[in-house]
């Protein structure tokens, strides 16, 4: 065989490689929010965004960009995903790292505190949860080293069809639609910058975690072990972490869990904040904010966020000087979501007025 | 391994370059590797079956082989007469040698094809006495056993015939038997056409490679997007085939068909392509057979290795043999005519097809359905000129294109009609789709809520257009040639666009368990 033939296959080859990439990534699922988080998230102007919030529902639901930017002047994004598991969240952080340089970092840890209470009462259903929430992380991030080493480090069996995810996808060519396309090569910028703010209503009774501050339970080896790797990881690279968990109907087993897990973040020099201690500082009201037991609606977000952003510009330096497009790219993401969030008070606030 | 797994690929991949950079003597070497370590990794106990064959088989053709040599000495210096004699003493010595070699492996074969059907037999007869049971040991049917069996067996054969030498070489022999590309499905390789290529140097040849990529690109086609896609709709019908009845199970079992065509020879593309980027041509195995005009012509064109094999191996030994030759006298004497040549076919044919039917399985269902092949053929050879009596009365246009696509349908029907003892899981459940095929029609039917929706059927239909399209088009030219005269840019469009039909529209991966091939477990 010639070289010029060799070289024919090996351009062949080539060039399927790189048209096999957007077709994987047009094939991943679309649940219409996490490819678009990821997409706009890649899309950002690199090194523009201040702080990133980490975490499962228990992040996106709490947190509101363009309102942090609206109050403090500060760029966040939300890269949370559905139950997302604290194991993935070095692999995260370290593609956020590729393009930005966050001077915070906030992780939720809510679904650390679920998963060890799931395995204390024998709710754990590994093999069929865990499977969807860690292809919602991994079958959105790129093609990268740190995504190979997230699938390697969480993924027990045949990693195939994790690492070559359209093996897995292929069959979601049934639901493409021309707004797929937008996505396909994860360059989309998000019009409201990753918020997820929800209308909806339930009325709760607020626990009362004042009276369990003192008792402790100790966090399972396994899970424990997450987050120690992820307290080491965080260390060993210097980054500036608040760790949190965010208001919800709490009950005596996770609340002596997050004490737990406070006393071991402490123990690596990190901040731990637990906003279940501070209904009546963050203004939380379980009349009206939460949309069900676990998730705060628009009113619960905003007022969570606004918590947050004091508490993270008077204790971390996030605040930093952003050029005049930046600065208007925010203000248009700001624009956007309040129209959406005037609707969905409305809405909540009419339901409220409804049941009264 | 399945032949469509990126493991496969991969492995294909790694043999090939190392094939290549090995000097060209040492390349049969690489290929017997390859096969042994492929057939270890699809079951190691698999191995051991094979070898037992293998051992016997060689030292019985060297034996064969020797006897030829020495009767050859022998007769150099003879008369006629003391020739004939050394002759008949030689043949009856290698027909002894012949007959414990093809015991050995046929024995072997029917016993695994048999043994659980006998068992299951005895132990409904003991259950009318007392409810001791006899436990069939699980002895697993090798992979490809029905195969390279029959392949063993031609070898024998030929070599006793004289038509080939004994191979002196062991791991050649093993590297015929186990050339890992056919050894799941055949084609029914023979040592003439098969052997002499395995062992040849070849070059690196830009040519084969890539006409092999086509080919096995298109029998991933067939495969993954046809035949798995239909199997979807196949299964679900057959899973629960109480609740259909009439149109549901003519469309299913024509579906089903489709399904084992595009199965099977998708299998032997791949197989066949893979064997041809070592620079190495099989044996055709199908030629279009839906194309075929009758039920005979069909089977000269549908598993074409294994209907050729039954051929020269059983069809003209039974034709010659004394008691065919005796039944041929006898049917002219008393009958003549149209009746003797009916009879004087039906004893090979009945014979040929009992065995095909046997090749596949033991049970009722596989016997019924050779038997039924058989009972068509001999009914097409009685009646074929009262056929022919009845189109020239009726003034029909034999050369005609209307009258040929009858006379497809016509097949392609029968065919289908054969495909119920096929796929039902026994004779019983051929019986009772049989009934319920003419015992009904439902109402109104939900088409789309039998394992394929709108999107997969709108699939269905483009690629089973294409493929009759493509098939049209190897009737006339060969389709890999056309698209080698296009520009690159059209080329390398074709490429692209096939490989990722199959990569997005296949259907594979962890929620699809429908892949093994069907003839894979005979």
């Amino acid at each position: 065989m010639r070289k010029k033939e060799t070289l024919k296959i090996l351009i062949f080859f080539i060039v399927f490689a790189v048209l096999l990439l957007p077709v994987s990534y047009l094939l991943r699922p679309d649940d219409g929010h996490t490819k678009a988080t990821f997409a706009g998230f890649y899309a950002e102007e690199n090194n523009t965004l201040d702080t990133v919030f980490i975490g499962s529902s228990a992040a996106y639901r709490y947190f509101v960009p363009p309102l942090l930017w609206k109050n403090y002047g500060v760029t966040s994004y939300v890269l949370a995903t559905s139950a997302q598991p604290l194991d993935t969240v070095p692999y995260i952080i370290a593609e956020a790292e590729k393009t930005q340089s966050p001077k915070l970092y906030v992780v939720e840890i809510r679904r650390l505190i679920m998963e060890d209470y799931n395995i204390k009462n024998n709710l754990y259903q590994e093999s069929s949860d865990r499977e969807s929430q860690l292809r919602q992380v991994a079958d959105n991030m790129k093609y990268s080293r740190n995504r190979t080493q997230l699938i390697n480090s969480t993924v027990d069996g045949d990693k195939t069809d994790w690492l070559i995810d359209i093996i897995h996808n292929h069959s979601n060519w049934k639901y493409i639609t021309s707004k797929s396309f937008g996505l396909m090569l994860y360059n989309k910028k998000s019009s409201v910058k990753s918020a997820t703010t929800i209308g909806a209503w339930k009325e709760l009774q607020k626990f009362e975690t004042e009276s369990y501050a003192g008792e402790q339970l100790e966090l399972e080896n396994k899970t424990k072990q997450k987050l120690v790797n992820l307290l080491k990881f965080c260390k060993g690279r210097g980054l500036n972490v608040l760790f949190v968990s965010t208001p919800y109907v709490e009950d005596s087993q996770y609340i002596a869990l997050e004490n737990y897990a406070a006393e071991v973040i402490k123990n690596y020099g990190y901040g731990y904040l637990n906003c279940n201690y501070l209904y009546d500082e963050i203004g939380v009201d379980f009349s009206s904010d939460f949309y069900n037991s676990q998730h705060t609606n628009i009113l619960g977000a905003e007022k969570v966020t606004s918590y947050i952003g004091d508490y993270i510009v008077k204790n971390y330096a996030v605040l930093s000087s952003h050029g005049e497009s930046i600065a208007k790219d925010w203000d248009k993401a700001y624009e956007s979501w309040s129209a959406i969030a005037a609707a969905q008070e409305k809405a909540v606030k009419s339901a409220v007025g409804k049941n009264k | 391994m399945t032949i469509i797994s990126l493991k496969f690929l991969l492995f294909l991949a790694v043999t090939l370059v190392i094939y290549y950079i090995v000097p060209g003597k040492a390349q049969w070497l690489v290929l017997f590797a390859a096969s042994v370590a492929f057939y270890i990794y699809a079951g190691p106990y698999y191995i051991l079956f094979a070898a037992a064959l293998i051992t016997v088989s060689y030292f019985a053709a060297r034996a064969i082989s020797g006897m030829h040599e020495k009767q050859r000495a022998q007769s150099q210096h003879l008369e006629k007469a003391e020739k004939k004699q050394c002759a008949a003493f030689w043949t009856g010595k290698k027909r002894k040698v012949l007959a414990a070699a093809l015991t050995a492996v046929v024995g072997s074969l029917v016993f695994l094809k048999t043994y659980r059907v006998i068992i299951s037999g005895l132990n409904a007869f003991i259950s009318l006495f007392g409810a001791w049971r006899f436990k069939p040991a699980s002895i697993i049917f090798p992979l490809g056993f029905s195969f390279y069996s029959f392949q063993i067996v031609a070898y024998l054969v030929d070599v006793y015939r004289g038509k080939c030498e004994a191979q002196k070489n062991f791991a050649k022999y093993a590297l015929f038997v186990l050339f890992f590309p056919q050894i799941t499905e055949g084609p029914i390789a023979r040592y003439d056409r098969l052997a002499p290529q395995l062992y040849e140097p070849h070059k690196a040849d830009y040519k084969n490679l890539k006409s092999g990529a086509q080919l096995m690109l298109w029998g991933f086609f067939k495969k993954l997007v046809i035949a798995d896609r239909l199997g979807l709709f196949v299964n679900s019908v057959f899973a629960d085939l109480n609740k259909y009845s009439g149109l549901v199970l003519v469309v299913t079992l024509s579906f089903y068909s489709i399904q084992m065509y595009a199965d099977f020879s998708g299998c032997i593309d791949i197989v066949t392509g893979a064997a041809e980027m070592f620079g190495i041509t099989l044996d055709k195995n199908f030629n279009h057979p839906y194309f075929s005009k009758t039920v005979p012509e069909y089977w000269r064109r549908w598993h074409m290795s294994l209907s050729g094999w039954f051929k020269d191996y059983v069809f003209y030994p039974v034709s010659a043999s004394k008691l065919s030759l005796k039944l041929n006298k006898f049917a002219r004497r008393r009958f003549g005519g149209t009746v003797s040549r009916a009879v004087a076919a039906s004893f090979p044919v009945i014979i040929v097809w009992l065995l095909t039917g046997f090749w596949h399985g033991a049970q009722l269902n596989y016997i019924v359905w050779g038997l039924y092949y058989g009972v068509i053929i001999i009914a097409g050879i009685i009646f074929a000129p009262y056929g022919r009596k009845l189109t020239a009365a009726m003034h029909i246009n034999t050369d005609s294109f209307l009258w040929r696509l009858f006379q497809m349908l016509r097949t392609f029907a029968i065919c289908t009609f054969a495909r119920i003892f096929f796929r039902a899981k026994d004779f019983s459940e051929s019986v009772l789709i049989i009934s319920k095929m003419f015992g009904g029609w439902p109402s109104s039917v939900n088409f789309f809520s039998l394992g394929l929706d709108r999107f997969d059927f709108t699939v269905v239909v483009l690629s089973v257009l294409l493929l009759l399209s493509v098939s049209i088009l190897q009737e006339k030219t060969c389709v890999r040639e056309r698209i080698a005269r296009q520009n690159v840019f059209v080329r390398w469009a074709v490429y692209y666009a096939a490989l990722f039909a199959v990569i997005i529209y296949g259907v594979y991966g962890s929620s699809n368990t429908g892949t093994a091939f069907i003839y894979e477990k005979f």
